[in-house]
């Protein structure tokens, strides 16, 4: 069975070529505009990942992140920050919030498929 | 009526006695304290005698409004008093002087000579002054009670004002060894009785004036029907007395006696001296209100002569009486007090103990008891003068010949202390001729004749001296002083002082510029501790002496007893006490009768206060330079926090800069990479639709680069201003018809509203292009999505050209409305992303309406949406020319 993907990011061209790439390398992907229809889509789908953007109107990826950590069913999820927030306190933030990985914009589809995959491996050993 | 007279009389004596006491006693000494400007001012009112009281209105009778002339001459010359006052109050207090005597004496040397001459002009010239004052207590008495005094003396109530002045002024102002101890008590009564005599001749004034007639204006009405020459009466004189009276009234505000004992002798602290400049000209002015008035109703009313105000009250009941009478008193009986503390004081330091002390005294002399002796002496002297020649003579006359004896003094002390070449031989010689030309012109004539009662002109008789064409006043003023000033002159410039005369010189001109502590270094002298004791012992006492000996030996860590050197500052210290009780002059010799003084030369003498005029320049130098580095680090501080702060905000928006920039960035780096590795597995539709969308992103990073830049021009100031004449309108027109397409294809509500009022101005026809545009295309961004209406209105406000554009959009709240103009604020405003856009266009054009000189601002519009509005100023010219 294909491995979910929540990608979440209020820039459409990111949008764009992220749910592309998934797409073809074979996972289920759904898309989110903002946090609040992340957290709908999280309920709905309990995703094996999620793709964060942090800056974003009203519910913030930092929001979202701590929604997932609390919430049972997908508490074990992993979790992928993709911000173009590039000071190092704001990394470590991030990964304090409980982060499997915090990646740059502009960031590189090959390290950022990478990424995903050793995360989705881990997850699920 | 005569007893009720006699009881209120001692009442109010006793009251005086009793203030005086209380006082002393420390009775309100915190008020006092406090008030010390008002007391200073109000005790200077000693000026306004019994002469004011009584006299003004006898002479304005006579003569008109010359009466006004001596009180003139005080008010012209206080703005001057910061200057002249201060500087001789500074020279007292450093000196521990406090009379006119010892002032002008040490100034010239510390001779008792000069200080001899200077007492004997002022008991010469005051004593009569005094004299008048007796004569107007007791004239009041019997005007007010009808006792004949004629044939009894002892029944004339002058001798007993005469005992009592004598044992108050004894009482109250010999407590102290030292002459210039503040004599609270004393000064206190004075400003007490300045208060008490003004309020009595205002009340009985305005009682005259309002009582008899309809006010001043009735009065001089009725007068100028009644009197043929009632406007000559009114008018100056033409005889040029004015100015002469005004000019010797100004000097002797602070030459007289009582004057200087109150304003110089008594000031507490140089800035009362600045409540006294306003105070006491307005004391003047008030209580020289009603005379004028008072003087035309009494001859109406037939009330003349300088008693006028008693026979009005005396219409009136015993309630005027005694208040006018009181008044009166009040006024003499202060006069009395400070003149003759003054004199009594001069006469005993400076003519009596001079002839005591020639050697140093075998026996110790009792200082204080002499000095009792001499104010009873003075005040005896005056009432022998009433006695004899004064009974006859009218208040006001005496008054000026005291005036132009006491001017007689002006050059050596006003010159003496700002021209160091005035020398003794020129005081000596200036101050004789000016008295014998005084003599001549004013004394002789009085003595072969007696004066003219009914006539204003006090000297109207013919002397030697006579100028044609003068009046005999003017005359004696001008001969007097001019014979003084070029005797005084001449001489100075051709005389050699000697060494302690060009010292006190320097120490006087140059008050404000040496320290005390230079000054003892002026005399290289030794002598050994028992003498000064022994001398000190002779003039303070054993129990002073020894007080005084050990507390110097205390501060100055010294052991009398090992070491019996006294050094210069000891005999500087010595000496300063000796001047307070003895005077300078008296001080200096008997100091030099136990000392030996090495001869000095001029030139030591003058390097030493070269020395010591240098050290206090360079500390001033230093002190400055500090005070100057100390403001520098303060400004280095602020500006290195403006700078950290600059470095903040700079960083911060570097932050902002490249993260606006990474997101365009991300998307068109990812999509780049799909299509270079994925390329061969995408539809033709895709690879379209991630092209385009590469290139839309593109054209935002070149957007927000071109904004940065744009930015940074204006805030660095390097952008210029294309300025050319233009219309606003042309500029909504335009951009409006560039955004139609969009507007319409959004389906928005267009209204617009320009008063065809509006005048041409000078602005940047593109940059406003720019600022409307980015409001239009915000407002069209944010109004109401599905029904939007957007309203544009151009006026005219005042001087300013005003343009609105109004959204119905959801608004802004009132706090962040502030803060939209900021650069990147939406991108600082996490919760709020912005749709599109840089997030720098706001404050791009806040940047732009500023350099027109003009203003954005951004308000709710009700019930629903945003009104932004610029408004820039209407210029005739082209103001970039104009930098």
């Amino acid at each position: 069975m294909a491995k979910k993907i929540l990608i979440v990011d209020d820039e459409p061209g990111i949008l764009m070529s992220l749910d592309f790439l998934f797409r073809k390398k074979g996972y289920e992907v759904f898309i989110a505009r903002d946090g609040k229809e992340a957290i709908e889509l999280l309920d709905k789908h309990q995703p094996d990942l999620t793709i964060l953007d942090i800056m974003m109107p009203e519910v913030d990826g930092y929001e979202v992140c701590n929604y997932i950590r609390q919430t049972s069913s997908i508490a074990h999820s992993g979790i992928i920050f993709l911000s173009a927030k590039s000071k190092k306190s704001d990394m470590e933030k991030g990964l304090e919030l409980g982060a499997d990985a915090y990646m740059t914009k502009p960031f590189s589809n090959r390290e950022l498929l990478e990424s995903v995959g050793d995360i989705i491996e881990k997850k699920s050993l | 009526m005569e007893s009720s007279i006699i009881i209120v009389s001692i009442l109010y004596l006793g009251l005086i006695f009793g203030l005086a006491y209380a006082v002393e006693k420390g009775w309100g000494k915190k008020f006092l304290t406090k008030q010390s400007g008002w007391v200073y001012a109000l005790s200077l009112g000693v000026y306004c005698t019994a002469w004011t009281f009584y006299g003004s209105i006898g002479r304005a009778q006579m003569s008109g409004i010359d009466f006004l002339a001596i009180y003139l001459g005080p008010t012209v010359i206080a703005p001057l008093w910061w200057i002249i006052i201060r500087k001789l109050v500074r020279i007292s207090k450093k000196h521990g002087i406090s009379s006119l005597a010892d002032f002008i004496g040490a100034r010239y040397g510390k001779r008792q000579s000069i200080s001899a001459l200077v007492a004997t002009v002022l008991l010469l010239g005051v004593i009569p002054y005094l004299s008048l004052q007796i004569k107007a207590i007791s004239e009041s008495l019997q005007i007010a009670t009808k006792i004949d005094v004629a044939s009894k003396w002892y029944l004339d109530p002058a001798v007993f004002i005469t005992i009592i002045m004598t044992c108050f002024v004894v009482l109250f102002g010999t407590r102290y060894l030292e002459t210039n101890k503040p004599k609270t008590g004393i000064v206190t009564v004075v400003a007490f009785e300045s208060v008490f005599k003004l309020v009595a001749f205002l009340l009985g004034g305005g009682f005259i004036v309002y009582g008899y007639f309809q006010g001043p204006s009735d009065i001089f009405a009725q007068a100028s029907e009644a009197l043929p020459n009632f406007y000559e009466n009114v008018q100056l004189s033409d005889s040029g007395d004015w100015f002469w009276l005004i000019l010797i009234s100004g000097l002797s505000v602070f030459l007289l006696p009582r004057q200087f004992q109150v304003a110089i002798a008594e000031n507490l602290q140089e800035q009362d001296l600045k409540k006294a400049m306003w105070v006491f000209p307005l004391y003047l002015l008030l209580i020289n209100l009603f005379v004028l008035p008072i003087a035309f109703a009494g001859i109406l009313t037939n009330h003349t002569g300088d008693y006028t105000l008693l026979s009005f009250a005396k219409e009136n009941g015993a309630f005027w009486v005694i208040l006018i009478y009181l008044g009166g008193l009040s006024a003499a009986t202060a006069m009395l007090i400070v003149s003759s503390l003054a004199l009594g004081q001069m006469l005993s330091n400076n003519l009596i103990l001079p002839t005591y002390i020639k050697k140093i005294p075998s026996k110790p002399i009792n200082v204080i008891r002499l000095r009792q002796i001499s104010i009873a002496v003075v005040l005896f002297l005056a009432y022998l003068y009433y006695q004899g020649l004064g009974k006859n003579e009218s208040l006001i006359s005496i008054g000026i010949v005291s005036f132009i004896a006491v001017s007689q003094l002006a050059p050596a002390i006003i010159i003496g202390t700002y021209w160091k070449k005035a020398s003794s031989t020129g005081v000596w010689t200036g101050i004789t001729a000016g008295m014998l030309v005084w003599f001549v012109t004013v004394i002789l004539p009085s003595i072969n004749h007696n004066y003219d009662l009914n006539i204003g002109n006090l000297i109207h008789l013919e002397n030697p001296l006579q100028i044609a064409g003068l009046s005999p006043t003017s005359n004696a003023i001008m001969l007097s002083l001019f014979c003084n000033l070029v005797c005084f002159i001449g001489f100075s410039v051709h005389s050699k002082p000697g060494i302690e005369e060009s010292n006190q010189a320097e120490l006087f001109v140059d008050v404000f510029k040496f320290t005390r502590e230079y000054e003892s270094n002026l005399y290289s002298a030794s002598t050994s501790f028992p003498n000064i004791q022994s001398l000190l012992f002779k003039f303070l006492g054993e129990k002073r002496t020894e007080e005084v000996l050990n507390r110097y030996a205390r501060i100055n860590n010294l052991d009398w007893k090992s070491n019996p050197q006294a050094d210069s500052r000891m005999i500087s210290y010595a000496e300063r006490l000796l001047t307070e009780a003895i005077g300078p002059a008296s001080a200096r010799i008997m100091i030099a009768s136990v000392v030996q003084e090495e001869d000095i030369s001029i030139n030591e003498v003058v390097n030493i206060l070269k020395e010591s005029q240098e050290v206090i320049s360079l500390n001033r130098q230093l002190k400055q330079q500090s005070e100057q580095l100390q403001a520098l680090t303060k400004d280095l501080q602020s500006a290195n926090d403006r700078l950290k702060k600059l470095s903040e905000i700079k960083d911060d928006f570097l932050y902002t800069v490249t993260h606006e920039l990474r997101t365009p960035l991300t998307s068109i780096r990812s999509q780049a990479e799909l299509l270079l590795d994925m390329g061969s597995e995408m539809e033709p539709e895709e690879e379209k639709n991630f092209l385009q969308t590469m290139v839309r992103d593109c054209e935002r990073l070149t957007r927000l680069i071109s904004d940065v830049l744009d930015l940074e021009k204006f805030e660095s100031g390097n952008q210029k201003l294309n300025i050319r004449k233009h219309h606003i309108q042309d500029i909504i027109h335009e951009v409006i018809g560039s955004m139609r397409q969009t507007i319409e294809a959004k389906n928005i509500q267009l209204e617009v509203n320009i008063s065809d009022a509006i005048p041409t101005t000078f602005f940047d026809y593109d940059r406003m292009v720019q600022v409307f545009t980015n409001l239009l295309s915000n407002a069209m961004k944010f109004c109401d999505q599905n029904n939007g209406r957007i309203r544009i209105s151009s006026y005219q406000v005042d001087k300013m050209i005003k343009v609105n554009v109004i959204d119905n959009g959801d608004g802004i709240d009132a706090e962040k409305a502030v803060r939209i103009f900021d650069k990147f604020y939406q991108a600082h405003n996490q919760m709020r992303k912005k749709p599109s856009g840089t997030g720098l266009g706001l404050a791009i054009c806040k940047n732009i309406v500023q350099l027109h000189g003009g203003k954005i601002y951004m308000l709710p519009e009700a019930p629903k949406g945003t009104r932004f509005s610029f408004e820039i100023p209407i210029y005739k010219t082209n103001f970039s020319q104009h930098g």
